[in-house]
């Protein structure tokens, strides 16, 4: 059975920084890692705000790093049970059967998209012309073309805030935080791919906290005319020509609307992926199941979880920027440090004790 | 002295007030949807905001206005809310708090509950049914065509002929209910208070 | 939101509850699916001459009270308690609303299903249970949709062409907008008109306005002050169908089938034209009547003579032969009348 001081499940961004600080301070680290490659999340976006670092120039540079350590990275392999050992370390065992031992887990499972078909009055599935920041990103990388009509050179292009986040009926009470920002910075870069378009923002309210987040409202404003429509869109028809009818309150002009666009971008919140198995699960966040882990304390042990050596890293606890979720894998990995010292400094519990 | 009633605590009093009013967030979800939005000056998520400010003022201007009487309950903003409130059920409470305390006479629209009790409230009293044929005078209803014209005019062989008992007390369509049936339906109006509140709208005026 | 689980229908059994507008505008068709549950379909269906309305449409106006209409359908279920069915078939699409309105309040406040019951007893003597499951008869359509097909003499195909007929549907909103699980297909896409269309042999269209009500708003019907409210919300779901040419317009609850039928009449009159390009309205019909039609029931006994938009175009088009003289006939010993001409609707 291998043994590692550390094994980290899931190996996005905040797992890989954290396995690479934790080799740094010469602990032995395995990645495992359910998909082909590493990166998770970063490998289905184009570009980084701010900056506008390619995503998987990222994580191709945190993938290359690890491999010129000592770094254990197992892929395709889920994490099927956990269990504790008797000197409070764990047994980890994965999908294929493969055993292992640890001290300690940090659990950096990450997010997933909501699956906006879900709604669907919003037509995603169902209608060609709407799609949600997956295929987007797509469109952007150039793999996949824009589903409207070549010849459609002025296309009118709505985007909606809040898609499965903010709303009881997809059981997402919480705010996703990102795509707000997000989806100014989309306004403003398909304005730039088709600059006779006309792009419309819905949204209820608008949460840009980041800095140069405002700056990019205003110049979405400014310099690219898009409009901002306070309003949540309820339905989503397709018209006899393939154009969408989209149906939202103006709420500002307190005047309900009908109109047609060639594309509809739902920006889709972000939900947890819950505990990777059920034996160590404690309870979770929200009252409904958004499946974000909670840590200890969300101030002071933000990184603990409440079964000792086990530590959270990244949007597995609820939304975070890139920047953020890195910060918090090496903020993880001290924390996971520090707890292996103090393992290493307690008497080993030996029979001769009572000699 | 003229003392204000409580509008506020008569609507949250309600019994289906909690199952319909939640938090509103102005998202204007329900307007869009909302057919009534789209035609009249009304927008379902204004009976929330008023509610939400909680002036007992406001309210009773509310109670008294034609906003409450624009809905058609269709039901379409239930599925839709991302709060759970449910803009139509929240207008059948306005509506009957509006009614009971006699501010529906205060508009246009509401004054007009009169008429629905002359027809359709005397329909279920009398006939045990909402609608029947017989009450939909061709003069009053010109939309419905010249083909209803001809149907009402020859219904005591068109509808036999479609295999309707038409009127007798037997099982079919446009059967006449028996009368310890509507005996019975009368005493549950009296015993719900029903009757009561149908003259309440009439204020005392015979409708039955 | 998406269903994730299809709601269960029964398959037999049931006490049946008959609806105010479906009977006065379309009497045949409730006879005609009595007639294809027993006779086709040798269903146990039971009725008691002591029903009466929901008073749906008074509860829906506001004029007759919670308290009033939860005994009212307190006072059904204990009649269907004492035909020995546990399982409810509702004609009318508002009162299939309002019995799982009234249950799920009860559900949510059962001192008010207490009340309900001290006072049904008070006033009638009466006992209920709740019914064991409530299905749409347009549910029970659609659960036999392939067995009724094989037994069709017709389908929803032009014999000219040989091609699917274009068929668009309409579903009452609260058939599924007040609880989504208890519509086939849910709140945003129900199946139950569509699958039978389908297996009749027709193509189901999607258009721009398929989930917009039809404009009852009862109060606004009901008083002729607004009754072009109703009327608009008609004309914006015709506007939206007439880009795809339907043959057909299929619809579960009676007062939409009703008013998608007499708006184009009164449409016509006032704008001076129709929704279809030959002038001759798009017919409309109601599930128990499509049915009735493709198992090769006379037109005339199936009660089509009623709608204000002619059936003959469609009845052309699928080869179901019809006697014209025989339309307007009431009696062997009357002679027949006829309605007089509409303007443009011929």
């Amino acid at each position: 059975m291998k043994t590692f001081d550390t094994i980290i499940i899931g190996g996005g961004i905040s797992g890989m920084t954290s396995a690479l600080a934790l080799t740094s301070l010469n602990k032995k680290v395995c990645i495992i890692e359910k998909e082909v490659n590493l990166g998770g999340n970063i490998n289905n976006w184009s570009s980084l705000f701010p900056g506008e670092i390619k995503a998987n120039q990222l994580a191709l540079d945190l993938t290359n790093k690890i491999l010129n350590t000592d770094i254990k990275v197992i892929t395709s392999q889920e994490v099927l049970e956990t269990a504790q050992t008797d000197n409070n370390g764990f047994f980890i065992k994965t999908t294929t059967g493969a055993c292992f031992e640890c001290q300690t887990v940090i659990v950096s499972t990450g997010y997933k998209l909501f699956d906006a078909s879900k709604k669907e009055e919003l037509g995603y599935t169902i209608y060609k012309p709407v799609i949600t920041p997956i295929e987007l990103e797509q469109m952007f990388k150039k793999s996949i073309s824009y589903p409207f009509k070549e010849k459609t050179q002025q296309p009118n292009i709505a985007i909606l805030h809040c898609v499965g986040s903010r709303d009881v009926q997809s059981s997402n009470l919480h705010c996703s935080k990102l795509c707000c920002m997000l989806a100014v910075k989309y306004a403003i870069k398909l304005k730039k791919e088709f600059p006779e378009a006309k792009i419309t923002n819905f949204y209820i309210d608008l949460r840009l906290f980041g800095i140069g987040y405002e700056a990019l409202y205003q110049e979405a404003q400014k310099e690219h005319q898009v409009s901002f429509i306070r309003g949540r869109i309820s339905e989503v028809a397709l018209n006899s020509d393939e154009t969408l009818r989209i149906k939202a309150e103006d709420t500002l002009l307190g005047l309900p609307l009908k109109g047609n666009f060639d594309l509809l971008v739902l920006m889709t919140g972000i939900e947890g992926n819950g505990f990777p198995t059920t034996q160590l699960k404690q309870a979770i966040n929200d009252a409904f199941p958004s499946k974000f882990l909670a840590s200890k304390n969300p101030i002071t042990e933000d990184n603990n979880y409440s079964t000792p050596g086990v530590f959270l890293a990244g949007s597995c606890k609820g939304q975070m920027t890139a920047s953020e979720a890195i910060s918090d894998g090496n903020s993880a990995a001290l924390q996971t440090f520090y707890y292996l010292k103090q393992q290493s400094l307690k008497p080993i519990n030996l029979h001769l004790n009572e000699a | 002295m003229d003392t204000e009633l409580n509008y506020l605590e008569l609507v949250t009093k309600d019994i289906r007030f909690t199952d319909c009013y939640k938090t509103c967030m102005n998202c204007g979800i329900c307007s869009a949807i909302c057919p009534a939005a789209h035609v009249y000056d009304y927008k379902p998520r204004e009976l929330y905001s008023i509610i939400q400010r909680g002036s007992n003022s406001e309210i009773k201007t509310m109670l008294s206005s034609d906003i409450i009487w624009e809905c058609g309950q269709c039901l379409s903003c239930k599925p839709r809310c991302p709060r759970n409130n449910i803009p139509g059920v929240l207008v059948q409470i306005l509506r009957k708090v509006s009614q009971q305390t006699g501010l529906y006479k205060q508009s246009t629209k509401g004054i007009a509950q009169k008429e629905i009790v002359r027809s359709i409230g005397k329909n279920i009293y009398a006939t045990g049914y909402c609608i029947s044929p017989d009450a939909l005078i061709p003069s009053d209803h010109p939309e419905l065509g010249p083909v209803w014209e001809w149907t009402y005019e020859n219904r005591e062989d068109l509808y036999p002929r479609l295999g309707s008992p038409y009127k007798k007390e037997t099982i079919g369509s446009v059967r006449a209910i028996p009368s310890k049936t509507i005996t019975e339906l009368q005493m549950i109006f009296e015993l719900t208070n029903g009757t009561d509140f149908l003259n309440t709208i009439m204020e005392g005026e015979s409708w039955q | 939101m998406a269903i994730t689980k299809q709601k269960e229908i029964a398959k037999d059994n049931y006490f049946f509850v008959r609806s105010c507008i479906r009977q006065t505008f379309f009497p045949g068709a409730e006879q005609a699916l009595i007639n294809i549950l027993k006779s086709n379909l040798k269903l146990n269906i039971l009725e008691d001459v002591n029903h009466t309305s929901c008073t749906g449409i008074g509860f829906h106006t506001d004029i007759v009270p919670l308290e009033t209409t939860m005994a009212v359908i307190a006072r059904q279920f204990s009649l269907m308690n004492q035909s020995g069915c546990s399982n409810l078939l509702v004609s009318c699409v508002t009162s299939f609303g309002l019995y799982h309105e009234i249950i799920d309040l009860w559900h949510h406040h059962p001192e008010l299903e207490a009340k309900t019951r001290e006072v049904l007893w008070t006033a009638t003597r009466r006992e209920f249970t709740i019914p064991t499951s409530i299905a749409h008869t347009s549910d029970l359509l659609y659960l036999y949709r392939n067995e009724l097909a094989l037994q069709s003499l017709y389908q929803l195909v032009s014999i000219k062409t040989g091609k699917p007929l274009k068929v668009v549907d309409h579903i009452g909103c609260h058939y599924a907008k007040i609880f989504p699980k208890q519509g086939l297909g849910g709140s945003e896409f129900p199946v139950v008109l569509s699958g039978l269309i389908t297996s009749m042999g027709g193509e189901s269209i999607d258009y721009p306005e398929r989930r917009h009500c039809c404009g009852f708003g009862f109060r606004h019907y009901v008083l002729k002050e607004s009754r072009g409210y109703s009327m608009t919300n008609t004309k914006i779901k015709l506007e939206s169908m007439a880009p795809y040419n339907p043959d057909l317009i299929i619809a579960n609850c009676p007062g939409c089938a009703m008013f998608l039928d007499r708006w184009q009449y009164t449409l016509s009159e006032i704008e001076g034209k129709t929704y279809d390009k030959q002038g001759l309205g798009i017919p409309v019909l109601t599930h128990e009547e499509l049915a009735a039609l493709m198992l090769g029931i006379n037109p005339w006994d199936i009660g089509l003579q009623m709608h204000q938009v002619p059936v003959e175009s469609l009845l052309n088009k699928i080869g179901i032969s019809y006697s014209p003289v025989n339309k307007y006939k009431l009696t062997d010993s009357k002679p027949t009348t006829i309605p007089k001409k509409a303007s443009i609707l011929q």
